[in-house]
């Protein structure tokens, strides 16, 4: 049976994660749907830029990590997870009906 | 003579610089004085120095990383800081009537204590932080440290027309760093970029420089106190990294002994340094980027292996980076492996060693203390706003 798709989305988004920062079982392990990046995964400014890249050739055009981020409260950046990026992506229309 | 206030942090970093360039002023015959803590002061600026104290507060949240990190540096300490040290900075000005207050970026009481009496004032850039605009692509995290500065200003009583950005003085910015490693060209004239002020500290350390071998190249690996435990392997990670190296490396690494036992033999353990005479000894270094540490570095021509973790330091590893004189690694993620390629590659190609001698060449023209200093005895002796100051403002702050 085929997961629905938010949770096969959120499943890319996750691998996507993990191919960015790595596969040492240390960090990758820690890529969980509720891990920030910023201070769970501890993901850089070279890391988030190869996560944008990689969902934007994932997704498409559409998919913009830094107007996403552009767009959130001081408070949001911080605490944003990989389930926010899940759900963004999925927001933009993109990752369904594939 | 004029009369020169120095408000600072209690934090080795935003002392230092203020301090070299006190030494100076006092030189050329002009009165400084200090207002800070005491308890933490004293010891940097020595007995003959004149404190106003401010008293101390231990503020929390100082162990974040990335941008959780410049949260937490505003909330909970630039602000309550500034609160708690508000009235002190105020006696300070009343009873020593300087002709100009000099205040660190982020001790702000200075700034508006300075506005509230019409007190010409310079800001003292200790790190780079602000001007490394970490959140020009990143609006509402910019307007939020805009809303805390509108808030201060307010409750000190000025109106925003009055208070500006507290954190840039429309008369005077003193930052201590270069044109060339910073990327910035075309800072309005009221910016002096003087490059570090190394003081001629007194070496209180000792060091065993009969343990370095002059056969061998040396690397110093210096990542400061470990409280968080996740950070706590980047030592071991380097024992490992330079481990295999041993025929032509000497590596001193700034941590307790006991707390990397059975090195072999080629690493040395030593808690405490005198790092500007052990600097000029060394042929690369492995840091986190501090801005002191890559100042210092750069000041001798070392290039350096940057693996940045909180505050300013990503701002500083980009810059070392983006000129050349350094490699970025990852400080959690970075093996082994990839931290021995680096270091290997900072000892066999000449081509960063050339541009962290660029860097130096270009502290060297900026003039240090020497020119800080010149730049506030022009201040006090003209003391107005830079044309258009009052209008300016760095885009990305």
């Amino acid at each position: 049976m085929d997961a629905p798709p938010g949770q096969r989305l959120l499943g890319e988004v996750m691998a996507l994660v993990r191919q960015v920062i790595g596969d040492e079982p240390r960090w990758a392990d820690r890529v969980t749907p509720s891990a920030r990046l910023d201070e769970d995964l501890r993901m850089d400014s070279l890391e988030m830029a190869a996560l944008a890249a990689g969902l934007g050739k994932a997704y498409g055009g559409r998919v913009n990590l830094a107007a996403f981020l552009a767009g959130l409260e001081f408070d949001h950046l911080v605490a944003l997870t990989v389930a926010d990026v899940a759900a963004y992506v999925r927001a933009c229309g993109a990752g369904e009906g594939r | 003579m004029s009369r020169f206030l120095i408000v600072t942090l209690p934090l080795a970093g935003h002392v230092n610089p203020p301090a070299a360039v006190a030494r100076v002023l006092q030189e050329r015959g002009h009165d400084v004085a200090w207002s800070g803590s005491q308890a933490r002061l004293r010891p940097w600026l020595g007995p003959d120095a004149r404190v106003y104290p401010t008293g101390m507060r231990l503020f929390r949240g100082q162990g974040d990383n990335g941008i959780a990190s410049v949260k937490s540096l505003w909330e909970s300490f630039i602000v309550p800081f500034t609160r708690f040290t508000l009235p002190a900075v105020e006696k300070a000005v009343a009873e020593y009537q300087p002709d100009v207050v000099v205040t660190d970026q982020h001790a702000l009481a200075g700034a508006l204590v300075a506005l509230r009496h019409g007190i010409p004032w310079a800001t003292f850039c200790t790190s780079t932080i602000e001007l490394g605009r970490p959140f020009a692509t990143l609006p509402k995290a910019a307007a939020w440290i805009r809303g805390h500065l509108a808030t201060l200003s307010a409750e000190a009583g000025l109106t925003e027309g009055q208070a500006g950005d507290l954190r840039f003085s429309p008369y005077l910015v003193i930052v201590f760093s270069s044109g060339f490693l910073l990327g910035e060209q075309g800072l309005p004239s009221h910016f002096a970029l003087v490059g570090p002020a190394l003081s001629s500290r007194p070496a209180t350390t000792s060091f065993p420089w009969d343990r370095l071998d002059p056969a061998r190249r040396h690397v110093l690996v210096t990542v400061g106190t470990m409280a968080d435990a996740d950070a706590m392997d980047f030592y071991p990670r380097a024992v490992e990294a330079l481990r295999p190296l041993g025929d032509s490396v000497q590596a001193i690494m700034l941590v307790p002994p006991e707390a990397l036992p059975s090195l072999p033999e080629h690493i040395i353990a030593i808690e405490r340094i005198p790092q500007l005479e052990v600097l000029p000894h060394m042929d690369a270094v492995v840091c986190h980027a501090g801005l002191n540490t890559v100042s210092e570095t750069l000041s001798n021509a070392v290039p350096l292996v940057v693996a940045p973790l909180t505050r300013d330091q990503p701002i500083n590893a980009v810059n070392v980076a983006r000129v050349g004189a350094g490699i970025r690694a990852h400080f959690y993620r970075a093996r082994p492996d990839q931290l021995r390629a680096a270091v290997l590659a900072l000892l066999s190609d000449p081509a960063y060693r050339a541009a962290a001698a660029m860097v130096r060449d270009s502290f060297t023209a900026a003039g240090g203390a020497p020119e800080a200093a010149a730049r506030l005895e022009r201040l006090a002796a003209r003391p107005e706003p830079a044309a258009g100051a009052g209008n300016w403002s760095l885009s990305g702050l």
